[in-house]
């Protein structure tokens, strides 16, 4: 198939010189990169109204653990996936609440009341997300 | 087995419909001001010191007074189109992602050059199907014991000693 597409390539640049021209002075680089991307280096791909990114057990936890370090109320040091929200990192029922608002917020889908209440610990949060989004690699 | 979360078969304390309440007009801050950061971050900073200011309530009634407002105030500054995450039930882009049944990887089409071709994804699949298969023979087990522990005959009747 890329040798079909490479072969009409090149019979249409051999037709038309100036497309010709204008190909020979471009690199090779310039020409297999986006043109967002081409334009300002800084963009990022932005997925919109597609499919979610994919995610592993990793992937999952280290997101987890990245939302709750960037709360201002806990202490990233003394967080790890086994700590519990009240006991361990000083959290009440508010803070509670605007921590898996900001778990909806970065995974993207809604947690109902009822489940968010039984989130003890970032464990429960990794096993609900895994449950829900079918990760289990 | 515990009910699922949306089906509310007990009564909620009333901390957790505080808690509730809370999440809800949260939303409803992402809802008017959403685009703004600064000022919904503002704005769910004025909400929670309006909530911090009578966490310490002890007067029960008073308490419950006070969460049958907040109710009131955020019915009444409901939104008129609410927020939903795109893939959510109500969002935009829901059911939009379709799923081909996992059946069709399983058909004859496949070559053996094929198979040869990529072992690792065609014997990992056959042993996922083993698992599946040895999970729910232990699901099943587990039914027969149960159905097994139900008592089938009556209690026998006391002796009456004279």
């Amino acid at each position: 198939m890329f040798r079909v597409i490479a072969s009409r390539a090149a019979t249409c640049a051999l037709r038309t010189v100036p497309v010709a021209k204008h190909f020979s002075t471009l690199t090779k680089k310039q020409v297999l990169t986006p043109l967002a991307v081409s334009i300002n280096k800084n963009t990022t791909q932005i997925r919109q109204f597609s499919a979610k990114a994919p995610l592993t057990k990793k992937t999952l936890e280290e997101r987890i653990i990245l939302v709750l370090s960037l709360y201002d109320k806990i202490d990233a040091k003394k967080l790890t996936m086994d700590s519990d929200f009240t006991k361990d990192l000083g959290l009440d029922s508010l803070d509670h609440v605007e921590v898996v608002m900001a778990i909806e917020e970065e995974f993207g889908f809604e947690i109902p009341d009822g489940d968010a209440d039984r989130f003890k610990t970032p464990r429960d949060i990794f096993q609900y997300i895994a449950d829900k989004e079918d990760v289990f690699e | 087995m515990d009910s699922p979360a949306w089906m509310f078969t007990k009564a909620l304390s009333h901390r957790q419909k505080v808690c509730r309440l809370y999440k809800r007009c949260l939303r409803e801050v992402d809802n008017w001001y959403g685009g703004d950061n600064l000022e919904v971050r503002f704005q769910k900073c004025i909400i929670r010191a309006r909530f911090d200011a009578n966490s310490q309530e002890i007067d029960t009634r008073k308490s419950q007074i006070l969460l049958a407002d907040g109710c009131r105030q955020l019915w009444e500054k409901r939104h008129f189109k609410p927020f939903r995450f795109a893939l959510d039930p109500g969002g935009s882009s829901f059911d939009r992602e379709r799923e081909s049944p996992d059946e069709i990887v399983d058909s004859d089409q496949w070559t053996l050059a094929e198979k040869e071709q990529f072992p690792y994804y065609f014997n990992t699949r056959e042993q996922r199907k083993k698992e599946l298969l040895t999970h729910w023979a232990k699901i099943e087990k587990a039914w027969d014991a149960e159905i097994a522990a139900i008592q089938t005959e009556l209690p026998k009747a006391k002796e009456i000693s004279k």
